[in-house]
């Protein structure tokens, strides 16, 4: 996201916000602003070029009961 | 005239069982303590005192008739504010949830009560259990820390760290999805643990997230929380991620010393990845002469920076928390705390494909973690990286900036105990995480226990 200049990041960012749906004020919404870039920073550093595509996401449900790991 | 500090869970058993203390002048103990310093500590926003001291007679009722049931007959717990104890209001401190009467108690709490525990009350979290600073734009106003009260106790656990650092209850129930279990513990110098994901069910739980969250106690030491969590522990139908795995002996457990344990400090995380002050760090380093002395071969380990653990909790968490109070942030707005609904409001700007990259990346982490631990039982790493801040502080976003120092373990989902591991210059206590393999709390307590004995730091008081 960060390879983004400023006018791309605003424009982002008030189309996430008016997405959202969520009526913040005006002085939220510049602090958000603020954040949003630090955001974008972090969304970068979780990437890696050329991450193989076997890295797959850590799994967050269990439609199941979880069983015990092996070794336990 | 006050009663004196109460002892630990194992203590009070013990005196319980000799016939020397009753549960319910544990109870009254407690409460005395509570009418004279809750004043200033604010950690408790409901306290049941008639149900408390109603409980407490039945604990003795079955004592004598030979009908105990088990370490915790009769002892005073406390329960953070995100879970639900029946017929009370299970507000999680947002003028949101303030009128959510819980019709039945939380699994949890329902495990405790068959053991035997006098629920004592209700105390304060952070706003829907999101950490970073207390929230002065809650429902209830903030905990403060024992040992200084100008101090935050650290969140989102913060009345469980302040009452049981107070000696306002013997044991706390606490919940964890970034470190709201071991920064408390930390910050107020007590013990906590932090169960692998599905050990403790979250059924009746308020949730931070969906797939970080997890419930274990605060305590005086590692063996009050290894006996608090025997009581925890086990598999629940009602809760989607809790695990069908057995559960150990903890207090069994934690027999024995750490002859052949082979323990990595994880150097790296306070001395080159953050300017950690130098009277915290010293506390980590001189951790390594205490664990060596009890037949532990210490070792660095190495892994990933913190800033790419941080990254991936920055961008879930606030997603996580986002996608729960979706509706209610549209509807609702103006009754959420200020800090809380914008930290809420960051998961609105992360981008799926964001969320998802973290998600691989996580993997990565856990499998970086993992690698470590095929050649060593534990990991010990901080629990804290700054002093506690200070209870005015008005930052919108302070966890956007210094690294989360308890996360990378939610994330990997490892087990972890908070410990005390010696004061800053301040007079502050410091804390540590022993961490261990998945579903390994015994080990973890194992570790922790052994240290707090031989180290000698357990045994100081907040001079209230």
């Amino acid at each position: 996201m960060s390879t983004h200049d400023t006018k791309t990041r605003n424009r982002e960012f008030e189309g996430l916000l008016a997405a959202s749906g969520v009526p913040v004020s005006e002085a939220e919404r510049d602090e958000l602003r603020k954040a949003y870039d630090t955001l974008c920073d972090l969304a970068d550093r979780v990437r890696a070029p050329g991450r193989d595509w076997t890295v797959k996401p850590m799994p967050s449900f269990a439609a199941t009961p979880r069983k015990s790991e092996p070794g336990e | 005239m006050i009663p004196p500090f109460p002892p630990t869970i194992a203590n009070a058993a013990v005196k319980l069982a000799a016939g020397e203390l009753t549960a319910v002048a544990l109870t009254e103990q407690c409460l005395a303590r509570i009418d004279a310093y809750d004043g200033k500590i604010h950690a408790f926003h409901k306290v049941l005192r008639d149900e408390a001291l109603a409980a407490a007679a039945g604990s003795d009722a079955r004592r004598a008739a030979e009908k105990t049931r088990g370490p915790l007959e009769g002892i005073p717990l406390a329960v953070k504010d995100v879970m639900q104890v029946e017929n009370h209001a299970c507000t999680a401190n947002s003028r949101v949830l303030q009128d959510n009467i819980a019709g039945k108690d939380a699994t949890v709490i329902a495990r405790l009560r068959a053991a035997g525990a006098v629920i004592l009350g209700i105390v304060d979290t952070y706003e829907f259990a999101f950490g970073g600073r207390p929230t002065h734009d809650a429902l209830f106003p903030p905990a403060c820390n024992p040992w200084d009260t100008a101090k935050s106790t650290g969140g989102s656990s913060s009345g469980c760290g302040a009452a049981v650092a107070a000696g306002l209850c013997l044991g706390a129930v606490g919940s964890d999805a970034g470190g709201s279990i071991r920064t408390p513990a930390a910050l107020c110098g007590t013990a906590g643990i932090k169960p692998t994901i599905g050990r403790v069910s979250a059924s009746g739980v308020v949730p931070l997230t969906f797939s970080l969250d997890t419930v274990g106690p605060l305590a005086q030491t590692a063996e009050d929380c290894a006996l608090m969590l025997q009581a925890m522990a086990g598999y629940d139908p009602d809760d989607q991620l809790s695990a069908d795995v057995s559960v150990p002996d903890y207090t069994a457990a934690l027999t024995g010393g750490l002859d052949g344990m082979k323990i990595g400090i994880v150097h790296g995380f306070y001395r080159d990845d953050y300017d950690t002050p130098g009277d915290i760090a010293a506390a980590y380093d001189a951790m390594v002469p205490v664990l060596e002395g009890l037949g532990a071969g210490v070792f660095e380990a190495v892994l990933p920076p913190l800033m790419d653990f941080h990254a991936v909790g920055r961008l879930m968490l606030p997603t996580e928390a986002y996608a729960i109070h979706e509706e209610k942030l549209q509807s609702r707005w103006t009754e959420f705390g200020p800090l809380a609904r914008n930290r809420m409001m960051l998961g609105a700007f992360v981008r799926s494909s964001d969320y998802l990259q973290a998600q691989r990346r996580r993997r990565e982490l856990a499998d970086a973690v993992d690698a470590v631990f095929e050649n060593c039982d534990a990991l010990v790493a901080p629990a804290m990286l700054t002093p506690a801040g200070p209870m005015d502080s008005n930052e919108p976003f302070p966890f956007l900036a210094a690294p989360m120092i308890n996360v990378p373990f939610n994330l990997t989902d490892h087990p972890a105990v908070s410990v005390r591991c010696g004061f800053q210059k301040s007079g502050m206590p410091v804390g540590a995480q022993i961490v261990t393999r998945r579903w390994d709390e015994a080990g973890a307590l194992r570790a922790a226990h052994a240290y707090e004995q031989a180290s000698g730091w357990r045994d100081a008081r907040a001079d209230l």
